[in-house]
This record gives C-alpha cells, sequence and structure tokens, in this order.
C-alpha cells in the first residue's frame, strides 16, 4: 500500500535529530520499553507461539507493518514512533480484537484510541477492500501472486517453486510496475528500474524452529494477512541510484541494495 | 500506553514478568558493545574476518551461527562473563531478534567480490521504518528510525555522513580533515536498504594509528554509527 510511510526520496524533513545519542540511552521514557515488548509479543513469532496456548491472531511483522501502511497519511505523519505503534495495535484490535478477549470499545474507554481515528482506519480498509471477518484468513484477493503461476495452497509447493527459482547471480532484472492495497515491501523509487542480482538467499517461508543458517523470511504480501504459507525466491538487488531518482543530481558513484522477491521482478 | 498496558496485563494477554524480561533484555544483555567486539575481532582475525564476509552459497546466513560461536566463547574482560548469556537468546533465534539473517559487509578497499580493489562505503538503513540488527546492536538509535534519515539517506548519503561527521569532529581540524580525506577515496558508495528479514552490519575501516591497540582496546573506540555506515573512525 503506497503512502507517505514510503517517503524514500522525499526532500524537506531537515537535519537529522539527536545524532550522537548516548548508547545508556536505550529508552528516552520506560514505558517505552514496555511498549516494545508488547509489540514484539502481540506481533512476532513470539505471539506465533500463541497467547494463553492460542495463536495471536495478529500474524506477524508484516501484519505490523501493512498495519501502518493502512493508517491515514493524517494519523501516520502525525504519530511519534511509539505512537505509530500504538495506532497499529490499536487497528489490529479493532479487526481481531475478540480472539484476544479486547474490543476496540475498550480501547476507546481508555483512551487509548479515539474513535475518529478508528473510524478513519475502518474507511480505509473498507475502501482497499481488506477482509475484516476475523477466521476467514486468507492471502489477498488482489495480490500480486494471483496473476502468477504460484499456488500458495498447493501442498508440496515449496519444492516446486525451490526448483525453479527463475534468475541467477548476475543477472539483469526490472522490477515491475504495480500498485496494490497489500504489503509489498518493494518501495515505488525501484518500481520500473532496471537493477542486477548481486545474490541469492534462497527460498522465502515461515519460520522454523531452530535456525539453520538458510533464509526463512515470510512473503509479505500473503504474510501480512494470511497465516497460510507460501513461498518465493529471494534475492539481493543492486540498483544504481540514478536508475531509482535521475541522473541530475545522483551521485554517480551510488548504488542501493534491496531484497526483492521473484514476483516483483522480471528478467530483462 | 500505561493504559494499554495494564489492559493486556489484567486480561491476562501478556504476563508483566514477560515485560520486565524483554526490557531487561535490551537494557543488559545486548547493546553496541557485541557489535563492537565483532568488529575488533574480524580487524585482528582475517580468518573470521572471511568467514564473516563470504558464508556458502547454500547457506548465507551461516554467518549468524558463526557469531552465534563467537559470543559464546568470548569472554567479556570487563566482565569475567561470555559476551551473550545462553539464557538471553531467545527461542528460535541463533543469537536475539533480528539477527537470524544476519549479513556482514566492509568498508574500504574490497579484498574480493564484485567490487574487488576499489574503495566502497557501506551505509544502512531501513527506509520505511527501522529494521536494525537488534541482537547486534540493541534498540536502535533515535536518528535511525527519523524521517529524516529515512527518507534522505536512500538519495543523498554522502550529505548524510557529512552532517553525522559535521557534528562529530567539531571544530577539530585535524578531524575534518580525516572525514575529507576518507570521503574523497570513496570510489562506490552502496546504501543498504533492509526491506526483507536481512539485517545488515558494517565492519567500518580501522583508522591509522589503531595498528598496536590490542583487541581489547579497539573493541572500545568502535561505534555504533560506525557500524551502521552513517559515520566512519576517527583517531
Amino acid at each position: 500500500m503506497d503512502g507517505p510511510q514510503n517517503s524514500q526520496g522525499w526532500d524537506s524533513f531537515g537535519p537529522i535529530p539527536d545524532k550522537q545519542q548516548a548508547v545508556s540511552t536505550v529508552w528516552h521514557e520506560r514505558w517505552q520499553g514496555h511498549l516494545t515488548a508488547i509489540y514484539a509479543v502481540l506481533f512476532t513469532t513470539i505471539a506465533g507461539n500463541g497467547i494463553q496456548g492460542k495463536p495471536s491472531p495478529f500474524y506477524g511483522l508484516d501484519a505490523a507493518r501493512w498495519g501502518r501502511e493502512l493508517l491515514s497519511p493524517r494519523d501516520y505523519m502525525n504519530a511519534s514512533y511509539y505512537g505509530l505503534w500504538l495506532h497499529t495495535i490499536a487497528l489490529f484490535v479493532d479487526t481481531f480484537g475478540q480472539f484476544l478477549g479486547i474490543t476496540s470499545e475498550e480501547l476507546v474507554r481508555r483512551k487509548i484510541t479515539s474513535p475518529q481515528r478508528l473510524a478513519r482506519a475502518r474507511a480505509i480498509r473498507k475502501q482497499a477492500g481488506i477482509q475484516t471477518i476475523p477466521g476467514c484468513d486468507g492471502p489477498p484477493k488482489n495480490g500480486l501472486h494471483q496473476s502468477r503461476a504460484y499456488d500458495p495452497t498447493v501442498a508440496g509447493s515449496i519444492g516446486r517453486i525451490g526448483d525453479r527459482a527463475k534468475f541467477s547471480v548476475g543477472d539483469r532484472i526490472r522490477i515491475i510496475r504495480f500498485s496494490g492495497t497489500w504489503h509489498s515491501r518493494t518501495y515505488p523509487y525501484i518500481r520500473g528500474a532496471e537493477g542486477t542480482i548481486m545474490q541469492y538467499y534462497g527460498l522465502s517461508e515461515e519460520s522454523i524452529d531452530k535456525f539453520d543458517g538458510k533464509y526463512h523470511g515470510p512473503y509479505p504480501e500473503v504474510a501480512c494477512q494470511s497465516r497460510q504459507k507460501f513461498y518465493a525466491p529471494v534475492y539481493s538487488v543492486r540498483f544504481r541510484a540514478s536508475d531509482c531518482f535521475g541522473n541530475v543530481n545522483t551521485d554517480p558513484r551510488m548504488f542501493i541494495n534491496i531484497d526483492i522477491w521473484e514476483p516483483m521482478m522480471e528478467l530483462v | 500506553m500505561l493504559a494499554l498496558k495494564s489492559l493486556l496485563i489484567e486480561k491476562g494477554i501478556i504476563p508483566a514478568k514477560m515485560l520486565d524480561q524483554f526490557v531487561e533484555y535490551y537494557e543488559k544483555g545486548v547493546g553496541p558493545h557485541l557489535g563492537a567486539a565483532v568488529v575488533a575481532h574480524a580487524w585482528v582475525n582475517a580468518e573470521f574476518r572471511q568467514q564473516l564476509l563470504h558464508p556458502p552459497a547454500d547457506a548465507p546466513f551461516k554467518t549468524s551461527l558463526l557469531l552465534q560461536d563467537f559470543f559464546f566463547k568470548t569472554i567479556n574482560p570487563d566482565t569475567g562473563k561470555p559476551l551473550l548469556a545462553k539464557e538471553f537468546v531467545l527461542p528460535g533465534t541463533a543469537i536475539g531478534p533480528e539477527g537470524n539473517y544476519v549479513k556482514i559487509l566492509m568498508n574500504g578497499v574490497q579484498e574480493s567480490g564484485p567490487s574487488a580493489g576499489k574503495f566502497v562505503h557501506n551505509i544502512v538503513s531501513c527506509t520505511v521504518c527501522s529494521c536494525y540488527p537488534q541482537a547486534l546492536l540493541g534498540i536502535q538509535p533515535t536518528w535511525y528510525r527519523s524521517q529524516q534519515y529515512r527518507s534522505r539517506v536512500i538519495k543523498e548519503p554522502i550529505g548524510v555522513i557529512d552532517e553525522f561527521m559535521n557534528d562529530l569532529a567539531g571544530s577539530h581540524a585535524d578531524k575534518r580533515r580525516q572525514w575529507q580525506s576518507y570521503r574523497d577515496r570513496i570510489e562506490e558508495i552502496q546504501v543498504w536498504d533492509s526491506n526483507s528479514e536481512v539485517r545488515f552490519f558494517v565492519i567500518p575501516v580501522r583508522p591509522a594509528g589503531w595498528e598496536s591497540l590490542s583487541e581489547a582496546e579497539l573493541r572500545k573506540r568502535v561505534t555504533r554509527n560506525s557500524i551502521i555506515g552513517s559515520e566512519i573512525l576517527l583517531s
């Protein structure tokens, strides 16, 4: 989903704050530490192991990031860093809170969110056609994978897709142009740009019990809205910065490296 | 926030103890001292450095297991204990949160790879939010997650580093000269946008004059900002 969250390359934000922040300042306030913990427990694999023995309805980090993209630009730009986390939690409680035994009304009553903010978030989800019925999990209906041969619902698809990692190190690829209301992690500044595959990381897939040195990150487009597994090869891709931002004022020595899932690109 | 915390605790969704353990991990278990230890060891031990920079192609994140081994076996002279206690490592992770998929980069003249022989400067960002190698550096500094850094670093990294170095060097003419000389040597600037689960970590250039320092002394001089690439180290 595209909005002010993807502000890469935007001008006029000004000088960077607090560049020499002391290492001893882990948090400016202790509550920030607790919110970090809450966020991690609700959204990451820790929560994936189950809250009170039940799986978290909050899916994972891709869902959390997507939650930020679903905030109205007004709420996004006005919020502090930790404020964004609170807004995102409120948004997910509004959709999936019943699994935790919390309602958005309780959040409003306790002034964790406001009715106006909730209304804005609901309107955005409605416009984006995003399912809000808990239990009706599934990859986004308008997602990129729908237009490709990949079928996340076919058992054993890991081997099939893994066998056909289409690209090799050194290949020139182009990021496809697209727009969608799901979470792509493939930002506007590289769409349409040509780059070179520098490394093949492996197959994107769900996390494992014991780490083995291979890539097991989720596929964002599906993971943002579903617990369904979906596998896609992931590559490290290098772009000339001038191919992203034009060559008028871009340092010719500059390159941008970003990780891209196979469905997002095509061979040049 | 307090309202949310008490709500989650009241409902039994998150035990209060779990929140405290989490905070303790970030305040006491991890921090830039871990990253600095990795850099110092990579400088003095060429084999370790090569292993970090060139993991096997079929398991590109074996690096994290190598780091795990290093942290568990290396005694911190300040505490007399291993750099990382096993009980601090969360289940399912090699060295902690955002530490499974670590890719190590090196600033300076590249010994091999596509930029072999060139003087490269790497700088790390997460342009859409704040992904960061927490298991190696702890909680990200405020500037890393600021809109200012995220929007600018992807388009004008040298301008960003100039700003950092201006702050760091202040009115010291010699320090300013060191940065100017380094900047003039840069042949490639590589910006890394942390959009997948992979987290980037930079081995900065060891300044001239630090040759005779011991690994323990080097460890104390490596800064967090230099490992992200927003600064260089000055002698």
